[in-house]
């Protein structure tokens, strides 16, 4: 997941192994500055996941402290073998799903994600805004699972595998998911006169 | 990419792309990004947020003050009595009596 931030990694008190197993097995002050060693090893990678699902920096904040949170309060059902990252992205995407879901049903894009983007990443001046706008409008309709699934696998282009296990579901289930999604979206702008 | 009902739109837009289900989900896609654009390689650099973990593990572990919760037909009881002696005065000696 550390790809996500393209951030270098942060200086960690000894090795990433030993930190996570005397996160999961220490007790007191041990604990603790093991929790604190991942937290600043993992922080970026885990808010720039968020930041994928909620697109909103702030919140992406808040969430990333909630994860984390959560992450240290079911510490004692973490396996090590099987690695922080899938477990810690998959914590976030549930606290993401939350957030997500206490949300107003119009979702609305913040603008700083359109002014954002470089040269040559920029919208097909074929689509109009309104269209865009549109689209965006009728995304936010979308069930918030529904939606999660779409936007990491069609919008963030993440392998149906890793959403597959963010989600805790299966490959099959998440590409129903991005279907059904696809579906309903293409129905609503229909419905709004818009034919993709 | 069409527009019903729209003369202002550009002329790519009015192009229908028609096609089987699997081109009508690729174009579905295909709007839907350019929409709402990745911010995969946007995602910025946030603050240290490990000042605001710290508050939250130490919210956490505080001690939370004792609060009584009451239910909510025991308020019900509550208010159905206090209506009930002031629409019979004449009760309250018999109710003081018994209590």
């Amino acid at each position: 997941m550390r790809d996500i931030a393209s951030s270098p990694p942060e200086p960690v008190a000894g090795n990433d192994r030993d930190c996570l197993v005397q996160f999961r097995q220490g007790e007191g002050e041990a604990c603790e500055a093991a929790f604190e060693a991942i937290f600043r090893l993992h922080q970026r990678a885990v808010r720039g996941w968020i930041l994928r699902i909620v697109r909103d920096a702030a919140a992406a904040d808040e969430l990333t402290v909630e994860t984390f949170w959560r992450i240290y309060r079911t510490r004692d059902r973490f396996e090590p073998e099987r690695g922080f990252e899938p477990w810690a992205r998959r914590i976030a995407t549930r606290a993401a799903l939350d957030w997500l879901r206490a949300q107003k049903p119009e979702y609305a894009v913040a603008s700083e994600f359109f002014t954002a983007l470089p040269a040559g990443t920029g919208p097909d001046p074929a689509i109009s805004d309104e269209i865009r706008r549109k689209t965006a409008t009728a995304f936010g309709r979308l069930r918030p699972a529904l939606r999660l699934a779409a936007t990491l696998a069609v919008i963030e282009e993440r392998p149906h595998k890793e959403v597959a296990e963010a989600l805790g579901i299966s490959v099959t289930a998440v590409k129903l998911r991005v279907f059904r999604a696809l579906r309903l979206l293409r129905k609503d702008l229909q419905l709004q006169g818009i034919e993709p | 990419m069409k527009k019903q009902g729209s003369g202002n739109s550009h002329p790519s837009e009015q192009k229908s792309l028609a096609g089987g289900p699997a081109r009508d989900q690729g174009t579905v896609e295909q709007l839907l990004r350019q929409s709402i654009p990745s911010i995969g390689e946007h995602a910025g650099q946030s603050e240290d947020l490990w000042p605001a973990m710290q508050r939250r593990l130490r919210a956490e572990a505080a001690p939370e003050p004792a609060r009584v919760r009451v239910p909510w037909f025991d308020w019900a009881l509550a208010g159905g009595l206090v209506l009930l002696l002031f629409a019979f005065p004449a009760w309250i000696p018999v109710l003081l009596y018994y209590l």
